[in-house]
């Protein structure tokens, strides 16, 4: 099966991000994951993913803060928050600082795939047809 | 106010009508230390509140009668701006229950003029001086324990769902097959374990939202909402575990139910705590229903109702069902205990709707759990949005696509607009041929049709539009308005049955393009 679009998960709990790296694969994408904030940061500026999925409790640094930095570093990169906050202190907050969507924990597989294939469909069609990354 | 157990001198309000009285007072009480006391005098209930709340003084002194309100009702007003402030209260008579009633509304002591002398004054100040400050004292640690009991059910519920996460994806990851073939009886095990999961996180969600009802920061998101795919979702969501213990659980008489303004998350999840609670009191063979009409007594509201042929509940049951940590004993015959706490969240969220909920019950026959909420109205939400053509008609559609060609694409509808409308589909192509929409002729409950589209590479819009009504069976006719958000600089020809031309470039805002609709 061809790779197609790279997401980065960015999450401290090594089990979700297993489960997440799981699922994510099983829909042909590639992944890249980091724990905390300054790994998620170096991450994005070496990998330049095509989305990210964001956890806002992360050691080293407050989610909001890490997604500020990754869009002053990749403004056009999509970034997809993963929380298990309670939503209605935090997603107008997260979609206001330029997320395109909030998905409360644990997410159903069918859900998230959806809403990522939103945001990177056009690329990973455009990708999968030229076969490479 | 009173802030501080006076170590020196003692601000007294005396609250005697009678100058007589009030200097009899001040004798007794510079009897002892002539500087332990700084008087002052009201003559009147209103100068006294007034004075209490402007000023600062350690004790009130009244006397029961008083020319312009009753001795309860100073007290009450006292209370309202100094809730700690003591009250000591002086009677001519000798009247028990009026020192009863008087001391239930707050004074901390009533004593009858004839039995005081110096010394005894002097102690009941102090006394209830220092039991005021004990009163304040303990409210604090009340409230600083109330503070801290919340933080922790907050940290605690958002730890707890960490691992049911990392729980719940793992046995979906497994149940869909993703790490190899499942027997019948490892997947049987799996929905026993995803059934488990469930109920916590939904205990869990049940926890924070007391949390919330009792901090007041229970928050709701109404917009237009399908009841009957809410209920239809429920039913899905439930029917394994209906179907594992024999219970028929179905919906009823929903022909023709319209859309109500309400949170989908949360009526969720007050369906999903009324059938929890229905399978809780059910045996094999019994059956719960879930029905919706428009209320009989009310067209502004619509009724959802939960029944079931279970145990029962009780006459007192059904007074005090919806209460915080209620568990009925039907429920704990039947072994299926829970946190007490659904049927109150029922309650908030129903209430926070601008609804109202209810229970009838025959011990032995079944329950029957209804509640209402607000109808949906385009109009109302809109208004003055947009103006619809045909106000009077009863069936407008709604569907709002935006078809983005690129970066180029106009601004997406703003969060507040995309909550008003009935559904917002999005979608991002070059072509418009990888755009598709679900079936929407079936559906009674769209209220206008509103489509905003852009230009495409290979296709005219009117083509691709053209299929997306042919696909989702979308009725031309239902169109009642059509913007395009092609630049003018650009042919009309492919969409010149658009109502609006909207220049991307002179437009930021799809909504701009609204206003100038309700305009015309």
């Amino acid at each position: 099966m061809t790779m197609c679009a790279k997401i980065m998960i960015v999450e401290d709990n090594p089990d979700i991000r297993q489960a997440l790296e799981v699922q994510l694969r099983t829909a042909a994408y590639k992944t890249v994951w980091a724990e905390d904030a300054s790994g998620a940061v170096a991450l994005c500026a070496r990998e330049s993913p095509d989305l990210i999925l964001l956890d806002l409790s992360l050691v080293g640094g407050d989610g909001f803060m890490v997604m500020e930095r990754l869009k002053q570093l990749s403004a056009h990169t999509p970034i997809i928050v993963l929380s298990a906050r309670d939503p209605d202190l935090v997603e107008g907050h997260a979609l206001q600082l330029g997320a395109v969507a909030f998905i409360a924990k644990p997410w159903r597989m069918e859900e998230l795939l959806s809403v990522i294939k939103e945001h990177v469909a056009d690329e990973n069609s455009l990708l999968c047809r030229s076969g490479s990354k | 106010m009173v802030t501080a157990i006076p170590d020196e001198q003692i601000r007294a309000l005396l609250v005697f009508p009678n100058l007589d009285r009030a200097l009899e007072i001040r004798s007794l009480l510079t009897k002892t230390d002539a500087e332990m006391f700084v008087l002052y005098r009201a003559e009147r209930a209103g100068e006294a509140i007034r004075r209490v709340s402007n000023d600062e003084y350690h004790v009130v002194i009244t006397d029961l009668d008083l020319p312009d309100s009753s001795c309860p009702e100073l007290i009450s007003g006292i209370r309202k701006t100094s809730p700690h402030i003591p009250i000591v209260v002086v009677s001519d008579r000798e009247d028990v229950d009026a020192g009863l009633k008087v001391v239930q509304s707050g004074a901390q002591e009533y004593i009858e003029r004839r039995l005081l002398n110096p010394g005894l004054l002097l102690r009941l100040v102090r006394f209830a001086i220092e039991r005021a400050r004990q009163s304040r004292a303990l409210a604090s640690i009340s409230s600083h324990q109330i503070e801290l009991k919340d933080q922790f059910l907050s940290q605690f519920s958002h730890e707890l769902r960490s691992p049911i996460t990392a729980i719940y994806q793992f046995i979906t990851i497994l149940m869909d097959g993703l790490a190899g073939e499942l027997t019948q009886e490892q997947r049987d095990y799996l929905e026993i374990s995803l059934r488990n999961v469930n109920l916590m996180r939904d205990m869990v969600r049940d926890l924070m939202d007391v949390t919330r009802a009792q901090t007041g920061k229970l928050t709701i998101r109404p917009r237009c909402t399908s009841v009957v795919t809410m209920i239809s979702e429920t039913i899905v969501a439930l029917q394994t575990t209906a179907k594992a213990r024999n219970i028929t659980l179905a919906p009823v008489d929903l022909r023709y139910v319209p859309p109500i303004m309400a949170d989908p998350g949360r009526i969720h999840q007050v369906l999903n705590n009324l059938c929890d609670n229905a399978l809780k009191f059910c045996r094999a063979g019994d059956t719960i229903s879930l029905a919706a009409r428009v209320f009989e007594q009310d067209s502004e509201f619509v009724c959802i109702s939960v029944g079931d042929t279970g145990c029962g509940i009780s006459k007192e049951g059904r007074q005090q069902v919806f209460e915080y940590l209620y568990q009925d004993e039907a429920g704990l015959n039947y072994n299926h205990k829970g946190l007490g706490i659904g049927l109150a969240i029922c309650k908030e969220l129903v209430t926070q709707h601008g609804g109202h909920i209810w229970v009838e019950s025959e011990p032995g026959i079944g329950s029957l759990f209804s509640f209402l909420l607000p109808r949906f109205r385009l109009l109302d939400v809109m208004s003055p949005l947009i103006s619809i053509r045909d106000a009077a008609a009863n069936r407008t559609y709604l569907l709002t696509i935006e078809v983005r060609n690129g970066p180029k694409a106009a601004a997406p509808l703003s969060e507040s607009t995309r909550q008003r409308i009935w559904e917002c589909l999005e979608r991002s192509s070059r072509s418009g041929c990888e755009v598709t929409l679900p079936r929407m002729s079936s559906s009674p409950e769209r209220e206008l049709i509103f489509v905003v589209t852009n230009s495409f590479e290979g296709n005219t819009e009117q083509q691709v539009i053209g299929r997306l009504m042919k696909d989702a069976q979308i009725d031309d006719s239902l169109v009642e308005l059509r913007i395009s958000t092609q630049s003018l600089t650009m042919s009309r020809t492919n969409c010149d049955k658009a109502d609006q031309h909207v220049d991307t470039n002179n437009y930021t805002d799809i909504e701009c393009a609204i206003k100038s609709l309700a305009q015309r």
